[in-house]
């Protein structure tokens, strides 16, 4: 049976970054995912970088931790932080007081907040609202979880890394106190193959109980729901924070070329089969109008939501703690198994650092742990090419951060390469040709992540033969299963915001593509 | 707003689509005084430009083709055995399209060479995508070319272009529009000696041909076509409606009418409203039939499957319950037209016929 030091399980953002913290000790590292990379909340999340102000009154540790790693990242993931600020501002029927608490927490977390004039806050965001009470700046920004998530991925793979996405693990052989094999099932061949690790990282977030019952270990875990919803356009130029403590509805972020309202909070039993309900989205979409009163009047293109993998406290979502908690499992029989879990997108950082400290000191490995000084990506030198716009390249370049040139290489040389098959987000058929090439993108909606392909206005509805197009001669799948995967994922979205206006869109929609063009038949 | 002077027509037909355009013509070659209010682009515009329906009403076909025809646009019927090729690469059983739209059947084609020819500068064809798609679910030998395009490309220069090209069948984008379809698509198949031919593109030429057709058709009738315009409300005496209101963004006309016929669409396009997730009458005096509001039903199928309600004789239903006496629905107004998905003009078609003949008697 083949060896390898770690074998990490769950490729989000925290396995990603595990993975690269490893790689960068000189361990052997084989990180796997069930499903595409980014499938569980690092791919269902604000995309905001959290200065760590939101929780410095009621969870100052996890505050803390977050204005230190955001500055961090900051350093070493340029290209995919935008950093636009931040604002926190209550309402008249938000308790005034809790201004003062606010300001005390952030002084106290080493949060860098600055109370503002209401007027200075409307001159620095035109977009808020006339009833606005206090107002504070913070340092907020947005930072793109893909983007993030795939560099630390190909950083890990230049170092020696094996990362298989679609590889699910169906078993842990345990033997004398230790998993002696892991079994997992490789969804593209079908075949199950077994690995040898000295230490096994259970990073699965949500599912990160079932992993750790395949070892006969319990893992309590409260997986709570979040929702969002993707308004058309960028609303405002800061984030937008309500003044008040974390509830429901409470932040706006302007990313890329639209704005996120979020989040709500629900307990869940299952990391899966959830959706964003219509009564969570009207909910946001009232509470976030009364900071950003133009919210009322934009329109909504998609919702979605993720599960964030909490520590069980006594209280609910909103009550447990964004800390994050690094389990060994030798305390409890299983001497090479370390789960984590909570934790925080901003916070990803320290989280692999933790634990691959803890792996280390289990494969007796001395070596410290370097992220916090080595750049991961760096924001590539735009020149202009002829025949494609700026735009592009500067999307391109956020995007791909290092990668870049690769990306553009693509673009150029293959003959349509230049061609825009996805005009909002000004995605280049290069660009969905260089990942479909690289084989880890299995359908449509792994393109979304990796390119934005059918994220913007239209969310994919008119672009879809274009993006099969692309596919051809590139991939393996037959394109129409692109589609077909693709909108079965557009429509859990499109679903919850379907009033008006919007409907007869997607009526319209729905009767191109699947009553013209045959691609899909509707099922009921 | 402009207060024009009132008209008065015998019927009014409300929708420039396929179904009204039919009720308008055939009503109006019936000599009766008919008018026609139409939006704007109609979603027969938009559509295949190819009929298909799960029935073939012979009698409306021997009414719409030779007209059709002598506008400019023959339709084809085609057997079982035919199959046309969309620009998804998909391919479409139809019973009748227009000329040089298919290619042959399965069993020619898989014995032919099939060139799928983009234009520069035309996006509708897609040689590489339509080809590959073709090869892989069809097993067709098919392959792209591309004509660059400096200029404008003469049809002598066309001609030239398809000639270098080596295949027996050539896929070519609607390049022509409605006057000059029949004469350069003819010339192209006689002087390449090859079957030159368009693939199904909506949202493209052919349904604009069709939707030009049949305003030609409707234009010679005699109908009053009153153009970019319409119908905001409806006015009743003593349970019987008898009067429209019509509108441009600054003009304001009554126009009164013995008997209306409502073939304004689904609400894909403004025929019906849309109030929340409900489809709604914006004349807000007439029943919509709708899908029960269940789970696992999407708001979209809900909102396709809702539409008029009517009785045997086509009359609409009204928000109490009965028939209106002199108000008609026919075309994709009605519920169930445009649900199940994809299946096409004829079915609008029919009910449209059958409408207009139980309307021509109405008192």
């Amino acid at each position: 049976m083949p060896k390898v030091d770690v074998l990490i399980i769950g490729a989000g953002v925290t396995g990603a970054g595990i993975a690269r913290d490893l790689s960068m000790r000189g361990a052997s590292v084989l990180l796997l995912d069930r499903g595409d990379f980014c499938s569980g909340a690092s791919g269902a999340n604000h995309g905001m970088l959290h200065s760590g102000a939101r929780y410095a009154v009621k969870d100052p540790d996890s505050a803390k931790e977050c204005a230190t790693e955001a500055n961090i990242l900051r350093k070493i993931a340029a290209p995919f932080i935008e950093d636009i600020g931040g604002l926190f501002v209550s309402l008249p029927e938000d308790d005034y007081g809790f201004a003062e608490k606010f300001k005390r927490g952030c002084s106290n977390a080493g949060v860098d907040a600055r109370e503002l004039d209401v007027s200075e806050a409307r001159e620095m965001e035109p977009s808020l609202s006339g009833d606005m009470v206090r107002a504070f700046w913070v340092d907020d920004g947005s930072i793109d979880p893909f983007g993030l998530t795939l560099a630390n991925i190909e950083d890990a793979r230049s170092k020696g890394v094996k990362v298989r996405n679609y590889c699910e693990v169906v078993g842990l052989d345990v033997k004398d106190y230790s998993i002696e094999a892991v079994r997992f099932k490789d969804h593209r061949s079908g075949i199950i193959e077994s690995m040898n690790p000295s230490v096994v990282v259970n990073a699965a977030g949500a599912w990160s109980s079932s992993i750790a019952g395949m070892a006969g270990q319990k893992l309590a875990l409260r997986i709570d729901k979040g929702s969002m919803v993707v308004l058309n356009g960028r609303l405002c130029r800061m984030l937008v924070n309500r003044l008040r403590l974390p509830a429901d509805g409470d932040i706006v972020v302007p990313n890329h070329s639209s704005t996120i309202i979020g989040t709500t909070s629900s307990g869940v039993t299952s990391g899966d089969g959830n959706s964003p309900t219509e009564v969570e989205v009207s909910y946001l979409l009232r509470e976030t109008a009364k900071v950003v009163p133009g919210i009322a009047s934009a329109r909504a293109v998609r919702a979605y939501c993720g599960v964030r993998p909490l520590i069980p406290t006594g209280g609910g979502g909103r009550s447990a703690s964004r800390n994050f908690k690094v389990l060994d499992h030798a305390g409890s029989g299983i001497d090479n198994l370390i789960s984590v879990i909570g934790g925080k997108l901003t916070t990803y950082r320290l989280m692999a650092e933790k634990v691959s400290d803890l792996a280390c000191q289990k494969i007796n490995n001395n070596n410290k742990c370097r992220t916090a000084k080595e750049t991961i990506s760096e924001m590539p030198v735009i020149d202009s090419v002829q025949g494609i716009h700026d735009m592009a390249l500067l999307r391109m370049a956020k995007k791909n951060g290092s990668a870049y040139q690769n990306v553009l290489e693509q673009c150029v040389s293959y003959p349509r390469g230049k061609e825009e098959v996805c005009t909002c987000e000004r995605v280049l058929r290069g660009e969905i040709q260089y990942h479909l090439k690289k084989g880890d993108a299995r359908n449509a909606s792994d393109l979304v992540k990796r390119t934005r392909v059918g994220m913007g206005y239209c969310q994919g509805g008119l672009c879809m033969l274009g993006l099969m197009s692309a596919a051809m001669g590139v991939s393996k799948t037959a394109p129409i299963e692109y589609i077909d995967s693709f909108l079965t994922e557009r429509n859990k979205g499109v679903m919850p915001i379907l009033v008006g206006e919007q409907l007869r869109q997607e009526m319209f929609k729905a009767h191109l593509l699947r009553g013209v063009y045959g691609i899909r038949e509707e099922s009921r | 707003m402009r207060h024009l002077d009132p008209v008065r027509t015998e019927f009014l037909v409300i929708g420039g689509g396929a179904a009204g355009m039919l009720v308008g013509t055939y009503l109006s070659e019936r000599r009766r005084d008919v008018a026609l209010v139409d939006t704007g682009t109609s979603c027969t515009a938009l559509s295949t430009g190819c009929f298909n329906g799960s029935g073939i009403n012979e009698d409306m076909l021997e009414f719409l083709l030779p007209r059709l025809m002598s506008n400019g646009l023959s339709m084809i019927r085609y057997g079982e055995q035919m199959l046309l090729l969309g620009n998804a690469g998909n391919r479409y059983r139809c019973r009748l399209a227009p000329q040089y739209t298919a290619m042959g059947t399965l069993e020619s084609m898989q014995q032919s060479r099939l060139a799928v020819v983009g234009i520069e500068g035309n996006s509708e064809v897609d040689p590489e995508l339509i080809c590959s798609l073709l090869r892989q679910d069809a097993g067709l030998k098919a392959d792209p070319v591309h004509i660059s395009n400096r200029g404008r490309m003469s049809l002598n220069a066309l001609c030239d272009a398809l000639n270098q090209v080596d295949a027996d069948a050539i896929m070519l984008p609607p390049l022509f529009p409605l006057r000059d379809y029949n004469a350069a698509m003819l010339e192209l198949n006689e002087r390449t000696g090859r079957i030159v031919f368009e693939p199904v593109t909506p949202l493209s030429l052919p349904g604009l041909r069709l939707a030009e057709a049949m305003h030609e058709m409707l234009s010679i009738s005699g109908c009053r076509v009153m153009d970019h315009r319409r119908v905001t409300k409806l006015i009743q005496i003593g349970g019987r409606y008898d009067t429209a209101i019509v509108q441009t963004p600054g003009t304001t006309q009554e126009v009164n009418f013995s008997t209306l016929i409502i073939a304004g669409g689904s609400a894909i396009g403004p025929g019906l409203s849309i109030s929340g997730k409900e489809v709604t009458d914006p004349f807000e005096a007439f029943g919509i039939t709708r899908k029960p509001e269940v789970q696992g039903v999407s708001p979209i199928t809900r909102a396709l499957s809702s539409g008029y309600e009517v009785d045997g004789r086509y009359r609409v239903i009204m928000s109490n319950g009965n028939s209106a006496e002199n108000v008609f629905a026919c075309g994709s107004a009605l519920a169930g037209i445009s649900y199940p998905l994809g299946k096409g003009l004829l079915d609008a078609l029919d009910c449209a016929w059958d409408a207009a003949h139980y309307a021509e008697v109405s008192r």
